[in-house]
C-alpha cells in the first residue's frame, strides 16, 4: 500500500485546455480538483490528456499556478499562504476572475473557489449600488416609481 | 439500439458543452446580470455578505432584488454570512419616578455620512413600543405602559416582520 502511494505521488499528468493546451503537472498538484480526481479513477490510461474542456489555456496555466502553490503547502506558514493568495487573486482583472470562478467551480477545487468568491464579494462590499451596476455593467431595470419604493421601504438603511 | 442511444448521447453532451462554453464567452462580467446566471456562484458570492448591505443591493436590478429576497438563499446566508456589525444605535428615553412609558423612539444609522435621526423604524407595530433588546438585526420590544393589552413584540425592522410574545404580568420592570 505504501508503495502504491508514493509512487502516486510522482506521477505526471496531462491535462488539455479547451484550446488544446497541454499542460504536464505533478499528479498531487491536480488532484486537488476533485473533478480531476474523478475522472482519474474512471480512467485506463494515465499518461493520455485529461480533457479540461470548459477552461481556456490562459485560465488553466492561472489554475494550476494555484494548485501547484497549495499542492507544497509545508514549504510555507499559513500566513505567507494567506498572503500569496491574497496577492494572487488581486493581481487578476475581472474577466479573469469570472473565469477562474467557473473554472474553480467545474473543477471543484474548494479552496480556490472559496479565495475567488470572498474576493468579489469584498469587491462588493464597500460599493453603493450604482457603482456596482457600474463596474459590473449590470443594467439598471428598476424604473424611478419603482427604485423609490424600494429606497422608502427601508430609507435609513441607505444612508451611508 | 443501445449503441445509437450512446452516440446521441454523446452528441447531445457535446452540444450542451458547446452550449456551456458559448454562455461562458458570451456573458463574462461586461454583458450580463453578473454570476445570477451561475446560481451556484452567486450564491456563494452574495452568502457571504451581511444582511444589512444586501438589503441595498436590491437597488442592483431586479434580477438582484429577486435573488435576494429568495427564502433558500435567505437561509444560506444566515448560516454563512458573517455577523452583522453594529448598524445604528436606538435611543429611547424613561421616567425615573413614573411608570408611565416614554413613547419617542429615535434610531440613529452610524454608517451614514451625515446624522440623522429616523423615529418611525418601528412604525410598522400595532401600537407604541419601548425597547428591551436587540440580537442579531432582531428588536425586542414590548408594548408602552399603560396598555390594555400588554405584549412583547419580537420584529425585524427590515422586513417589517413581527410576532408576539404573551406578556402576562403587568410591570415595567419585568
Amino acid at each position: 500500500m505504501a508503495s502504491t502511494s508514493t509512487s502516486t505521488l510522482s506521477r505526471k499528468l496531462i491535462l488539455k485546455s479547451s484550446d488544446g493546451e497541454k499542460f504536464e503537472v505533478d499528479e498531487n498538484v491536480a488532484m486537488q480538483s476533485q473533478t480531476i480526481k474523478h475522472m482519474i479513477e474512471d480512467l485506463d490510461d494515465i499518461n493520455s490528456p485529461i480533457p479540461v474542456s470548459i477552461v481556456t489555456g490562459t485560465i488553466l496555466s492561472k489554475v494550476i499556478e494555484y494548485c501547484k502553490k497549495h499542492a507544497t503547502e509545508d514549504s510555507d506558514s499559513d500566513e505567507q499562504l494567506k498572503q500569496w493568495d491574497k496577492e494572487y487573486a488581486n493581481n487578476m482583472d475581472l474577466n479573469t476572475l469570472y473565469y477562474l470562478l467557473l473554472a474553480a467551480n467545474y473543477m471543484e477545487i474548494k479552496g480556490l473557489l472559496e479565495l475567488i468568491t470572498q474576493c468579489v464579494a469584498d469587491m462588493i462590499k464597500g460599493k453603493s449600488p450604482e457603482e456596482i451596476r457600474a463596474h459590473f455593467n449590470i443594467k439598471n431595470d428598476f424604473t424611478p416609481q419603482e427604485e423609490a419604493n424600494i429606497r422608502n421601504e427601508n430609507p435609513w438603511a441607505f444612508e451611508n | 439500439m443501445d449503441g445509437e442511444c450512446g452516440v446521441f448521447g454523446l452528441y447531445l453532451l457535446v452540444l450542451l458543452e458547446v452550449a456551456w462554453v458559448l454562455g461562458g464567452l458570451l456573458c463574462t462580467f461586461q454583458d450580463m446580470d453578473l454570476f445570477l446566471l451561475n446560481t451556484d456562484i452567486s450564491y456563494n458570492i452574495l452568502s457571504r455578505l451581511p444582511a444589512d448591505i444586501l438589503v441595498q443591493l436590491k437597488m442592483v436590478s431586479k434580477g438582484w432584488q429577486h435573488f435576494i429576497a429568495d427564502p433558500d438563499f435567505m437561509r444560506l446566508q444566515m448560516k454563512t454570512a458573517e455577523p452583522i456589525s453594529i448598524s445604528g444605535y436606538f435611543f429611547q428615553e424613561k421616567y425615573l419616578y413614573c411608570d408611565i412609558d416614554v413613547e419617542k423612539l429615535s434610531y440613529i444609522p452610524i454608517k451614514a455620512k451625515e446624522t440623522k435621526i429616523y423615529q418611525n423604524i418601528l412604525e410598522f407595530l400595532p401600537e407604541k413600543v419601548t425597547i428591551l433588546g436587540s440580537s442579531n438585526g432582531l428588536v425586542c420590544c414590548r408594548s408602552c405602559i399603560p396598555s390594555p393589552d400588554p405584549l412583547i413584540y419580537i420584529c425585524n425592522p427590515v422586513s417589517k416582520k413581527w410576532m408576539t410574545v404573551k406578556w402576562d404580568r403587568i410591570n415595567r420592570k419585568d
